[in-house]
């Protein structure tokens, strides 16, 4: 039996580094990584909001309407029947008239006692104004124009679309943070979204404006006066400090040259 | 506002985790090349029954530690969780904590003379695994029977 | 290269015994794989991108510990030991242990 024994070593064996732990740059791999997220985020968000944006022009008004029962119940404060609040219905009923061709829309006006100028319109079709709006308008032309404008948002669907759009990317940020725990860095897809939201609502808008002076156009032979709302904003406020990119509005001027460039094309 | 301060404590926290990670690594490693040319000479073996001839004692020995994240490796970790591979940011992490708990096991089973240990093995868990800005951190047991020799 | 969690082989004779190698990965799942596995959650089966992420792990683990133990000049790993552990949500460190020998 010719056992040769096995030997046993002396000590442990030198083994060479690098076999289990692959060499790496932790800031380039940090800048590869951030960048591929970022632009991984950046493309879902593009696409989810198209789509969703795309199909709530497909809802129809009257579910519009039944999830703007809610809003109707939170603005209590607005006076109706108040003779204000009939001339402002019955100004957008004349503005609506003339852009709803199938008689589709039903839209409700509504008055509110406070002085912020301001006017919008949400789902279901509802306009406000706010009193402190009335008090700085002092032409017709001026007004409707405003009205005009509101009433245009909702014939767009504006505010249906821009909710979905919303209620989608709020989606999409919180299955992404859903699964890490960095809460700092979801104040940064915030302000992500929150760019991909305000340069949709410009174009909206502009839409809106556009359509707005389709409406003047056919109520009103001279259009002289219809931006004394954005000539007020831009004397009131300067060109604002935020460049427009921060804005949910196109720039004041820009509104005024677009609404004489429609005086002047008459 | 908020967002600001907030993505401002982030980059803090991460410069931090990243210079302070990797100087606790080098010298972590330093260290370990250092006592691991020391204790060279206590052998580690998996195997389970020993060749070894004349052992007058065998006992239990270990050797554990808990090694923490830091915040650099957890977010890069994070973010290579959206793309998957290789998480090459937690791979030294665990060679560090490994060679560690081999270490401490040679130690001890020297302080009793002993020159082979064997049947080795380990346990590795993370602790709390690094949820909702809690650390995280791994924890790795080594264990093994060591054995004095006449 | 043999590798085998036996402790003698059958038919081969152990020269030289040269100690402990290792070799780990850690390696993440990624998001695709996350959504998928969830709604398998839903619907039930194998969880295939799982599966194959694990069989990659296994297999670059036992890459490495033959890597460690060509380098100190073995031909063959015995008595090796697996150990999967969740090193943080999302994803795993594989680990392969054994005693690297001369095989005659």
């Amino acid at each position: 039996m010719n056992e040769r024994p096995e030997l046993l070593p002396n000590e442990n064996p030198v083994i060479p580094e690098g076999i289990n732990v692959s060499s790496h740059h932790p800031l380039r791999e940090l800048g590869l990584l951030t960048a591929g997220a970022i632009g991984l985020f950046i493309v879902l968000s593009v696409v989810v909001w198209s789509i969703l944006t795309f199909g709530a022009r497909y809802i129809p008004m009257s579910w519009e309407t039944r999830l703007s029962q809610s809003i109707e119940n939170l603005l209590e404060t607005d006076l109706p029947d108040s003779q204000i609040q009939i001339d402002l219905q019955s100004r957008l009923d004349r503005i609506v008239q003339q852009i709803d061709e199938q008689n589709t829309f039903q839209l409700t006006a509504h008055y509110i006692d406070s002085d912020v100028v301001n006017a919008f319109a949400t789902l279901g079709g509802h306009v406000f104004v706010f009193s402190g709006l009335l008090d700085v308008i002092e032409t017709d032309v001026g007004l409707d124009m405003v009205l005009a404008h509101e009433a245009a948002h909702v014939l767009n669907r504006d505010p249906i679309q821009a909710a979905a759009g919303t209620v989608g990317l709020q989606l999409l940020m919180a299955l992404v943070t859903g699964n890490g725990d960095f809460a700092q860095t979801s104040g940064l897809m915030n302000m992500g979204s929150n760019m991909l939201l305000l340069s949709y609502s410009r174009e909206q808008e502009r839409a809106a404006d556009e359509r707005a002076l389709e409406a003047l156009k056919a109520l009103y032979e001279d259009l002289t006066g219809a931006d004394e709302l954005f000539v007020f904003i831009q004397n009131s406020e300067g060109e604002r400090a935020f460049p427009e990119f921060f804005s949910s509005h196109p720039n004041p001027s820009a509104r005024i040259a677009n609404i004489q460039k429609a005086i002047n094309s008459d | 506002m908020d967002s600001f301060f907030g993505l401002i404590s982030f980059v803090v926290l991460m410069l931090l985790g990243y210079f302070f990670g990797s100087v606790a690594e080098k010298k972590h490693y330093q260290s370990i090349l250092k006592r691991e040319a020391e204790l060279r000479h206590i052998v580690v073996i998996p195997q389970r029954f020993p060749r070894v001839a004349n052992v007058t004692e065998s006992f239990l020995v270990t050797g554990s530690v808990v090694i923490s994240v830091d915040y650099f490796k957890r977010f890069l970790a994070t973010l290579r969780m959206l793309f998957g591979g290789r998480l090459t940011s937690y791979e030294s992490l665990l060679d560090r904590a490994r060679r560690e708990a081999i270490l401490r096991l040679q130690a001890q089973a020297q302080s009793h003379n002993a020159k082979y240990v064997y049947n080795l093995k380990f346990e590795t868990s993370s602790i709390s695994k690094g949820q909702k800005d809690r650390v995280g951190s791994i924890e790795v047991l080594a264990y093994g029977t060591a054995l004095v020799c006449s | 290269m043999l590798i085998s969690n036996l402790e003698l082989i059958p038919g081969k004779k152990i020269v030289q015994h040269l100690g402990l190698v290792q070799g780990s990965t850690v390696r993440a799942k990624h998001v695709g794989r996350d959504i998928m596995a969830g709604l398998k959650n839903v619907f039930g089966g194998e969880l295939k991108g799982y599966t194959e992420l694990l069989e990659d792990s296994r297999k670059e683990a036992l890459q490495r510990i033959e890597q460690q133990a060509a380098a100190i000049g073995a031909n063959a790993v015995i008595n090796v030991r697996f150990s999967t552990s969740s090193v943080a949500q999302g994803a795993s460190e594989i680990f392969v242990y054994g005693t690297a020998v001369i095989l005659e």
